[in-house]
């Protein structure tokens, strides 16, 4: 029944249609939402880190740093742990993030930030983190959705970390949430498909309700009058139909034309 | 029953619409496979899907 249902759904017009184009509007959104979010986002050129084999866990320490924090225009990552108390991120701004760190004598080490989505870091931004004499490591990164804030908004969770640049381990991680807000709330562009493509299925739903009215009305509602009959006064009483044939003949066949008649 | 079909569809549509719209709007999350993906936008797309079925099935009648 279901292979003959998604053969059917898929040769009746309106059927495939139907079927296909669920497929299409998911895969446009998916990808939509997926490709525009920028895979390298602006900030200063660094070091290209490869991406950990494990998922990033916050506030893991290792034995080869110490004291280790982020800030975020200032204020640390910490204060932002969970969607609720996100950082909002304005159109077009640009962040000041800063890691600092203790070094206790282990490998270099770089500042790395990456925006997940859809489970997948998609945004990842390194720059290098140098150890001063003192042992204090500091690295500084500019961070912006850069063009694609006209086009995205919204809930993202971000990963600061600290990689050691030799082999590419993390050293500690830790997750925070920004909130990329939109003028108006709406004015992105992605939101604006969205809004344009739930218009369109709601008209869609619409208008199979116009449509089985139609199917439902009396031929006599969309045929119209019969050529060369006038419409009955106002208030008179509509004349009967005409009674139906008692025998099972067929009805008269046409005259054929006559030849040369008119001359 | 192709009537039907099509309003599932468009709501299945619809479902995962209003997941997305919501976490533009920041209310919902997409960046984690769990519950973002896994549970928002499947979760959206049955509803939405039922919800089409429903009302393309009392259109339909």
């Amino acid at each position: 029944v279901g292979t003959a249902s998604l053969r059917g759904s898929m040769v009746h017009p309106r059927g495939g249609f139907a079927f296909w184009r669920v497929l299409l509007w998911a895969t446009a959104a998916i990808l939509l939402a997926g490709g525009l979010v920028p895979t390298t986002a602006a900030a200063p050129a660094g070091t290209a880190v490869p991406l950990p084999s494990a998922p990033p866990h916050p506030s893991i320490g290792f034995a080869g740093l110490e004291n280790e924090a982020v800030t975020w225009n200032g204020v640390n990552i910490s204060q932002a742990s969970d969607p609720g108390s996100a950082f909002s991120v304005g159109t077009g701004a640009t962040v000041g993030l800063v890691f600092s760190f203790t070094d206790l004598g282990g490998p270099n080490v770089t500042a790395r930030l990456q925006a997940f989505y859809f489970g997948a870091a998609l945004s990842s931004n390194t720059v290098p983190a140098p150890v001063a004499p003192t042992g204090h490591g500091t690295g500084t990164m500019n961070w912006s959705f850069g063009d694609f804030t006209y086009v995205l908004q919204g809930l993202y969770h971000l990963t600061a970390s600290l990689v050691y640049a030799n082999n590419g381990t993390v050293a500690w991680s830790e997750s925070f949430w920004i909130n990329e807000q939109a003028p108006y709330r709406i004015v992105s562009g992605f939101t604006i498909f969205l809004l344009a493509l739930g218009a369109a299925e709601l008209y869609g739903i619409a208008s199979t309700g116009r449509r089985n009215r139609r199917r439902r009305a009396p031929p006599q509602s969309w045929q119209g009058p019969t050529p060369g009959t006038a419409p009955p006064p106002p208030g008179s009483t509509p004349a009967p139909p005409p009674a139906a044939p008692t025998d099972s003949s067929p009805p008269p066949m046409p005259s054929p034309p006559s030849e040369g008649g008119d001359s | 029953v192709s009537d039907v079909g099509e309003a599932a569809g468009s709501g299945v549509v619809l479902g995962l619409v209003v997941v997305f719209l919501l976490q533009q709007l920041g209310w919902v999350s997409l960046s984690d496979l769990w519950p973002g993906v896994v549970l928002y936008l499947v979760l959206g797309a049955v509803l939405g899907g039922i919800v089409g079925w429903l009302i393309g099935r009392q259109l339909s009648r």
